[in-house]
């Protein structure tokens, strides 16, 4: 069944390279996506089976991340239909084939049990996001594309040294990289290599993720990638990569060694959301203005993985509101480009005035990704406070809302500046109205998200309860 | 026991330049000439004992005296040194330290003789010594450390006088980077290619021949002599770590002895007829490369344990 | 105490400073390829007693996928951009030796400190495997070209390789291929983007990528 999950969408890629005819590639795009999703949903009633000598298997936190990515993708198939219309058709053959590949592997990422295997599927996502990322051949797109690539190119082969700093922790006792097995036998681990080893995986996997300081591909690869492709990056590959660290802290919790773990984290957490907070000040465009937004949740998905299970819960909440919400954000973004032709915020005025539909929506992605009441983002924010404060992290707590204001306020600014006023050519209000498949993914997000912020499904907070379970014993 | 002391001082001074006239004639083969005789530097040294000296009138004692005091240096150090595993005449534990400092103690005086003329081209040559100098000391230091380290000896008869006997098996690639970096401050310490051309008649590209330009017949004799030794002396410091078998028959040793020196002139004069030399502001990387050569085989013993 | 294995593990190290002091580049690639070569053959003499099939298999795909492949397709790489070397990187040579000297020293003062868990034929290997990784991040980090960067980079995986020798016996085949493959791949997208970068730009100076600042 798994397995199935992992190659349907490398099948249909493969037939896409293949076959000539373009009429039918998004319609197998969505299909596929259709069907990914389906089966996700079916893994919420039935748990499926280890497969593949128990390289494979579905735990809590691989369906969370498995849930988040599948619904996302399917958002942005859907928009991709709109998004596409007057597109060259060769690029398009790469394109769709990429992103179906690019599916595949982040699904391989989160049925993962081996240490090994999930790295080569991080490596692998960075690999067939590269013909996404470079999809518009410019100066600046290829910049970003090179330091994407080598920035995260040498971040996986630094957690590659700290996995085999781990195989060498166990060397004695438990002689694989199962976590399974890591977890059972996680007292006997030698303390030096796995301190280092977490260590080099943190590093590695938090480069991915875009903790600060190693984010500095994040903001350029988002803002010249093409609007979904941003939304997906933000919302799907860098949970990829929180997931890895996830499985970091289950193996240094079974050690013992979460005090040390979460004490780094929280460090990386806070400097994120410094770093995030410096350069959204003034920023001058706005899809770099949501990457380092996303860099700041990554951070705040560090400090509250960081402050025990009431922290982790918040986490892993708020991991969900921020994929959907940066879905939001970006494809609101790409709404935006199509409109305007330009990602300079001086250059987007009246939003509300030309564009009613966007303005709402990003007004509502503003929102939603600062935190504010009654979306998502608001109560997994306020959970990971209410951790702090009860584990009696003062000073944690003092940096944590002090950033969370000052980026509210960096962001408001921009923003509203942009929705209010007029627009400054005439004839961008002039221009077509947005098609149903570029509203209705941005809709369906922000109900999600909004009914996120009141309302946990039952058998949400079941799954979240076993997440933590797995994570803080 | 006193035949052999005088064997030793006997080869020690009338054997170096010899090797002059081997390395002279392997790049006049070389080049297809077919160049002096192998005697030359001995008939050379001959015409300058007859010469007159000239000084120049800005010079003072130190430009008399340097040229001995240097040759006197060199020589002191080559009565420390064991040669062809006879027992040199003078030997205590520490005498390696003070084996590099009596030729630094020669370059010193050169220097200063150099300086003293008051000239710019023999301050510039005499500037250039004093770097590459100070680089070359640290990397031979680091060399002799290993030795020391490895034959448990700090003299330098302890270490070649058998102290290496089972250091080729144990840790032959250590020695093979103390080897090649002591080969490199051989080239240096002796101003061979690639760092300075001893035939070079262009003065901006000298380096140890400008130093002595302005000495003359008697001094000149002497310090030429001097370099020969020198020469010797490094030479059979690496070919003693190279060849570390001895048999306990001295004429073997002796003929051995003779042969593996006469190949090192002669692969100095391949090296010589076949590179070029390198850039002044190259040499000191040169130099950093042999000493990073004897650093990681410095660590190597001190993670092994020896 | 294999004489062997340590030759090869001293002259891969030394190998590794010649290629980060070096600044052309078609001397780097050879000299890489040599090193790769080197470095291939290390897991036949390190477990020279007890050869078993794959790691015959793995040395083979060693050998050949770095010390062949790779290097043809750099400098087909280099032929294509015809760029020789490396004009004016960001850390001179002096700077690059002495670093490269500091982090071999650091490499062995760190692997001194750590008891590696199983008994293994050489001491030298896990200080040569940290070294080679050092080298790698001085040539990323002080080198303009983009082709300097990727063999920096190939040349971090060395020293990964190299670490990961020590772990054969227990890893499974899976992983060691899959590290190789994604190696493969990597310098394969890495060598087409280069090639875009020198469309684009004319040259391939990661100098000129620095327009995307805040």
């Amino acid at each position: 069944m798994l397995i199935f999950l992992i190659l349907l969408p490398l099948l249909v890629a493969g037939t896409i390279f293949i076959l000539p005819d373009q009429r039918s590639r998004k319609r197998m795009l969505v299909f596929t996506a259709l069907l990914h999703s389906g089966c996700v949903f079916s893994f919420w009633m039935f748990k499926p089976s280890t497969s593949w000598n128990g390289f494979l298997g579905l735990d809590a936190l691989g369906l969370l991340v498995l849930s988040v990515i599948s619904v996302l993708f399917l958002m942005v198939s859907f928009y991709l239909m709109g998004y596409f219309k007057d597109e060259s058709e060769l690029s398009r053959k790469v394109f769709i084939g990429f992103l179906l590949c690019f599916l595949s592997f982040m699904t391989l990422v989160t049925v993962s049990r081996h240490f090994g295997l999930l790295l080569i599927g991080i490596e692998a996502t960075t690999l067939s996001s590269v013909p996404l990322i470079n999809f518009v051949k410019t100066r600046q797109s290829i910049e970003a594309t090179w330091k994407f690539l080598m920035i995260c190119l040498i971040g996986i082969a630094l957690a590659l040294l700290g996995t085999y700093f781990l195989a060498v922790a166990g060397l004695n006792n438990v002689q694989s990289l199962f976590i399974d097995k890591l977890i059972i036998h996680g007292k006997e681990l030698t303390l030096p290599w796995l301190k280092m080893s977490v260590i080099f995986l943190l590093i590695g996997c938090g480069t991915k993720m875009g903790l600060a300081p190693m984010h500095t591909w994040l903001p350029d690869a988002h803002s010249q990638a093409p609007s979904p492709i941003s939304a997906l990056l933000s919302g799907c590959l860098l949970n990829c990569a929180f997931l890895s660290i996830l499985r970091v802290a289950q193996v240094c919790h079974a050690a013992g060694q979460t005090p040390f773990f979460s004490s780094m984290l929280i460090l990386l957490g806070i400097i994120s959301m410094g770093v995030a907070f410096v350069f959204i000040l003034g920023q001058e465009d706005y899809k770099r203005m949501f990457a380092y937004s996303s860099v700041e949740h990554m951070g705040i998905l560090a400090i509250g993985l960081g402050l025990g299970p009431i922290g982790i819960y918040g986490a892993l909440l708020h991991m969900i509101n921020n994929a959907f919400t940066k879905g939001i954000a970006f494809l609101v973004t790409g709404n935006l480009y199509k409109q305007y032709h330009s990602k300079k915020v001086s250059e987007v005025r009246g939003v509300f005035f030309a564009y009613p539909i966007t303005g709402i929506f990003l007004l509502a992605g503003f929102l939603a990704v600062s935190g504010v009441p009654p979306f998502g983002t608001f109560l997994s924010e306020l959970i990971i406070l209410y951790a702090a404060l009860i584990g009696h992290h003062y000073v944690v707590v003092f940096f944590y809302c002090l950033f969370l204001a000052l980026i509210f306020i960096g962001i408001a600014d921009i923003i509203l500046k942009m929705l209010q006023g007029r627009p400054v050519h005439e004839s961008v209000s002039q221009g077509p109205k947005e098609s149903w498949s570029m509203v209705m993914p941005i809709l369906f997000l922000i109900v999600v998200v909004f009914i996120l912020g009141f309302y946990i499904p039952p058998i949400l907070n079941n799954v979240l309860q076993q997440g933590v379970g797995l994570l803080a014993g | 026991m006193n035949i052999f002391l005088l064997l030793h001082v006997l080869i020690l001074f009338i054997f170096p330049p010899l090797l002059l006239g081997i390395i002279g004639k392997t790049k006049a083969f070389f080049a297809g000439r077919i160049g002096p005789p192998l005697l030359q530097p001995y008939f050379d040294l001959y015409k300058l004992l007859h010469k007159a000296s000239v000084y120049s009138v800005t010079t003072h004692w130190i430009f008399r005296a340097a040229p001995m005091i240097s040759t006197a240096a060199i020589l002191s150090a080559g009565i420390l040194m064991p040669i062809a595993n006879l027992r040199p005449p003078v030997q205590f534990g520490g005498d390696i330290i003070l084996f590099v400092y009596l030729f630094a103690l020669a370059r010193f005086v050169i220097i200063l003789a150099a300086l003293d003329t008051g000239s710019s081209f023999e301050g510039m040559g005499a500037s250039r010594e004093a770097t590459f100098g100070a680089f070359s000391e640290i990397a031979m230091f680091f060399n002799l450390t290993i030795l020391a380290l490895l034959s448990r000896k700090l003299s330098l008869s302890g270490i070649f006088l058998g102290g290496l006997s089972s250091s080729w098996v144990l840790v032959g690639p250590v020695l093979i980077l103390v080897v090649v970096s002591f080969f490199l401050v051989l080239l240096v310490e002796n101003s061979r290619i690639p760092i300075d051309d001893p035939d070079t008649h262009l003065e901006l590209t000298m380096i140890h021949e400008v130093m002595v330009l302005d000495h003359s017949g008697v001094d000149l004799c002497y310090i030429l002599y001097g370099n020969a030794v020198k020469l010797f002396l490094f030479s059979t410091m690496l070919v003693s770590i190279i060849f570390t078998f001895r048999s306990p028959d001295i004429f073997l040793n002796l003929v051995l002895f003779i042969l593996e020196i006469v190949g090192l002139a002669i692969l100095i004069g391949v090296v010589e007829s076949t590179m070029a030399r390198l850039r002044l502001n190259k040499v000191p990387y040169l130099l950093f490369s042999a000493f990073i050569f004897s650093i990681i085989g410095f660590i190597v013993i001190l993670v092994r344990g020896h | 105490m294999n004489v062997w294995l340590d030759a090869a593990l001293i002259s891969v190290i030394i190998l590794g400073l010649f290629i980060v002091a070096s600044t052309r580049l078609a001397t780097m690639i050879q000299i890489f390829s040599v090193q790769s070569v080197i470095l291939g053959c290390v897991p036949l003499l390190m477990y020279a007693k007890d050869l078993e099939f794959f790691i015959i298999i793995i040395s083979l795909a060693a050998v050949v996928l770095r010390g062949f492949i790779m290097p043809n397709f750099l400098f087909w790489a280099i032929r294509h951009v015809s760029v020789r070397s490396e004009a004016s990187p960001f850390i001179g040579l002096g700077t690059t030796l002495l670093l490269s000297g500091v982090s071999i020293v650091g490499s062995f003062l760190l692997a001194s400190r750590l008891v590696f868990p199983v008994a293994i034929s050489s001491d030298l290997v896990v200080p040569s495997s940290f070294s080679l990784i050092i080298m790698g991040f001085i040539l990323i980090v002080g080198r303009t070209k983009a082709i300097s960067q990727v063999i920096g980079y190939l040349l971090l995986e060395n020293g990964i390789f190299l670490f990961a020798i020590l772990l054969l016996k227990k890893m499974p085949l899976l992983v060691e291929m899959g590290i190789l493959l994604d190696l493969f791949i990597a310098t394969v997208v890495m060598g087409i983007v280069v090639n875009n970068i020198s469309e684009e730009f004319n040259n391939m100076d990661t100098v000129e990528l620095s327009t995307l600042k805040d």
